[in-house]
């Protein structure tokens, strides 16, 4: 690091490149790119860097190392860029590990994001829409519109409210205990006189309560019968009743925007979210070598060695350094001489379950019908969500995510064909929006990325405090990993972003030192 | 390179036998001298949509096979005693039903058919490794300890967690079948597999490891086209 301070050129310094907005909080550190000086009379010839894999962390490591002049190469078995990072569209085509096809056969334009769905305010990953010129759009994360419906012993059991009738009875009723406890006295071993006056006080606006400390429903609730011009009052959702509304759990899934991650507002690139990923391919060039599987890697006396083959032959390149994003659990399939304990480490991101299932339809019910302009129903049925598009409003057809789910109720649709898929979540989403579910569907495609070539995992599962976390930070040799299973944004772009600009800190350091 | 290609040409069809519901086969014979050698082919019971063994396989000379060691479930539920059954059930597969120590199990599930679905994953992970499935699986062998309480082994809960893993497609249709975990409703397996493999079944007095009630051997065949690395 002391030959840093003396050799380094400017984009080795952690100096504020641009004083605006790229930090998203004040004490982050900031990347500083690799400079096109900083590698002048460093060492003779041009130093190369191979990167398996052209996902969000090898684009990313490569396009940053490409800054400085590094000759890089990104590997990418798939034909495409992005990884799962995955937009499908009209001809997108794919064959699944059990050997089924299928083709997106979507209206020209339309499309959904299988993977990377949505962007915090807070990430990286809108830096690079911003510097590659990637247009965005807000993504609508919560909606008071769409619908909860969950399985429980009362009789709001498998019936559908919407968000915002069941946010009224949850939080005026738990406004209304709250109270009732305090002005009972239940709280005057934590709360003074002043104290309980100024809960009160809140209370009474968080639940909408009477004058009286009650919650006997609320215009939040919505209308079955807007209110209109005149007398036209309108006819106001009745509560249900408090034991129930607690019972049934309908605010079981309020707090998911409320994680750091997920708060309103939301972003997404306008047209899907590879975009960004076409931004970085259409920077790298030729640079990106797509079609080609590696087949191993080694650390060499001078270097690393990649085998892979392309169009069926088989190839090798040797470079200075090697950047390996290739997923975790598939490493060891590649011929290699890691030691054991970095193999060991390997196996400790445990693969997951996840996926989605697009349907096309040829009218927009939701809007038309429901007045839902995006955002999300929630039920505890396997589909987990139905997520509504941000995109086309208004248009005579429209793609809806007809499940996003994890874990076991990812797995009930695993295995299945795409055909059984389709008929399983029409069949559970009927039961929460109504039989329009099922009609004026035009196609769909679905996948699981644990049944998906190259990937066979959505995200890892492991512990980034773990040894084997640790331990993978480190370089073998002259290779390096990079991806979001290595960072604290696991599943995010923005973890993959922030893990290869943290190796491509660590090579451009190990470079500038060598002199 | 004709030999590569008549691979090519083989690894084509039996990309085609699978996705029709028909576990490893060999291409249909072509004119000589272009037969293709053949992989494997299991025999499998005429008539019947949905078998749960083959009555034998056919293993070309060509191929190589992979065959592992006994491979037992591994001990991920570190709530129950060391060297107790219910140590190898893995808490990843069972998210709801009745409590055992450390692990919420479906309703109904036995203590064989958890350890086996655990062993099951392992043997998956084992063939993973070595760039197979358990779609390349042709034969088997399970060897099953009586469950605490029992004087004969769990064979209905081996097999349920058998085709959690194996023989779970409907080979008319090609649609997935629905198989239940213990007395649960019928639902997508864990793994789509048409492979229907030769296998035999035989209870054992004990297994190596203290605690565990199931141990399995599987033959694996590489598809045509691809070699061990």
């Amino acid at each position: 690091m002391r030959g840093l301070g003396l050799t380094g050129g400017t984009g080795l310094m952690y100096q504020a490149m641009s004083a605006v907005g790229l930090a998203p909080a004040a004490d982050t550190p900031r990347f500083a790119p690799p400079a096109p000086g900083d590698l002048i009379g460093r060492a003779p010839g041009q130093f190369s860097v191979t990167v398996l894999g052209g996902g969000p962390s090898g684009l990313c490591a490569a396009y940053e190392l490409g800054k400085a002049g590094y000759s890089v190469t990104v590997l990418e078995a798939r034909a495409r860029p992005g990884g799962r990072v995955w937009s499908i569209r009209n001809g997108t085509e794919e064959t699944d590990l059990a050997g089924e096809t299928q083709k997106c056969t979507f209206a020209e334009g339309y499309f959904f994001n299988m993977g990377a769905t949505r962007i915090p305010q807070s990430h990286v990953t809108l830096d690079y829409a911003r510097e590659l010129g990637v247009e965005i759009q807000p993504f609508g994360n919560q909606n008071a519109n769409t619908l909860v419906n969950y399985t429980s012993t009362t009789p709001l059991s498998g019936k559908s409210t919407t968000y915002r009738a069941a946010k009224a009875d949850t939080y005026g009723y738990v406004s209304e205990l709250l109270a009732k406890a305090s002005s009972r006295g239940a709280l005057d071993d934590v709360l003074s006189a002043d104290d309980k006056a100024a809960l009160a006080e809140f209370l009474t606006d968080f639940g909408d309560l009477s004058s009286d400390g009650r919650y006997l429903g609320s215009t939040r609730a919505g209308y079955t019968v807007e209110p209109g011009a005149g007398t036209d009052y309108g006819t106001q959702v009745a509560p249900n009743p408090m034991s129930d509304v607690i019972r049934a759990g309908l605010g079981r899934n309020f707090t998911f925007d409320f994680e750091y991650d997920q708060a309103m507002l939301m972003f997404t690139p306008v047209g899907g979210m590879d975009r960004i990923h076409y931004a970085f391919r259409d920077r790298l060039g030729d640079r990106i070598r797509f079609g080609a599987e590696v087949t191993s890697m080694r650390n060499t006396p001078t270097g690393t060695t990649v085998t892979f083959t392309q169009g069926g032959r088989p190839q090798s390149i040797t470079s200075d350094y090697l950047i390996c994003t290739i997923p975790p659990h598939l490493i060891g399939r590649l011929d290699n001489d890691l030691p054991g304990d970095v193999l060991t480490a390997l196996t400790a991101p445990l693969p997951s379950s996840s996926g989605k299932l697009g349907i096309e339809y040829s009218r927009r019910w939701w809007e038309t019908d429901e007045r839902i302009y995006g955002g999300a129903s929630n039920t505890d049925k396997d589909i987990a969500q139905i997520m509504f598009p941000y995109d086309h409003f208004h248009s005579d057809r429209g793609v809806i995510v007809g499940y996003y789910n994890t874990g076991k109720r990812h797995q009930a649709f695993e295995s299945l064909t795409h055909h059984q898929r389709l008929a399983k979540a029409l069949a559970e989403g009927a039961a929460i929006h109504g039989d329009k579910y099922t009609k004026d569907v035009v196609s769909a495609f679905s996948g699981s990325w644990r049944r998906t070539r190259y990937s066979e995992s959505a995200w890892a599962h492991w512990k980034q405090t773990s040894p084997e976390y640790r331990l993978l930070q480190q370089p073998v040799g002259r290779i390096y990993f990079a991806g979001d299973h290595l960072s604290n944004a696991i599943a995010w772009q923005h973890g993959a972003f922030v893990s290869a600009r943290a190796v491509v800190t660590s090579v451009h350091h190990r470079v500038a030192g060598q002199q | 390179m004709p030999h590569r290609v008549l691979l090519t040409a083989l690894a084509a069809a039996l990309l085609a036998s699978v996705a029709s519901g028909c576990t490893a086969q060999a291409a249909p014979a072509a004119p000589a001298p272009a037969a293709p050698p053949l992989v494997a082919k299991t025999v499998l019971p005429t008539g019947v949509a949905d078998p749960m063994i083959a009555e034998g396989v056919v293993i070309g000379a060509g191929q190589p096979i992979y065959q592992t060691s006994g491979v037992g479930p591994k001990k991920l539920n570190a709530a129950a005693p060391d060297g107790s059954p219910e140590s190898y059930i893995d808490p990843e597969q069972f998210p709801s039903g009745t409590l055992t120590p450390g692990v919420t199990l479906t309703p109904g599930v036995t203590i064989t058919e958890a350890q086996a679905m655990n062993a099951l994953a392992r043997v998956r992970e084992n063939l993973e490794e070595r760039g197979l499935s358990l779609e390349n699986v042709v034969s088997m062998m399970v060897y099953l300890d009586n469950p605490p309480g029992s004087d004969r082994a769990d064979y209905a809960g081996w097999n349920r967690a058998y085709r959690q893993f194996f023989a779970n497609t409907d080979l008319t249709s090609g649609d997935t079948l629905l198989k239940p975990v213990g007395t649960a409703a019928p639902a997508a397996p864990q793994l789509r597999n048409p492979a229907r493999p030769s296998r035999s079944t035989v209870e054992v007095q004990s297994l190596a490891a203290p605690g565990w009630l199931v141990e399995i051997e599987v033959d694996a065949v590489y598809p045509a086209g691809q070699n061990p690395r």
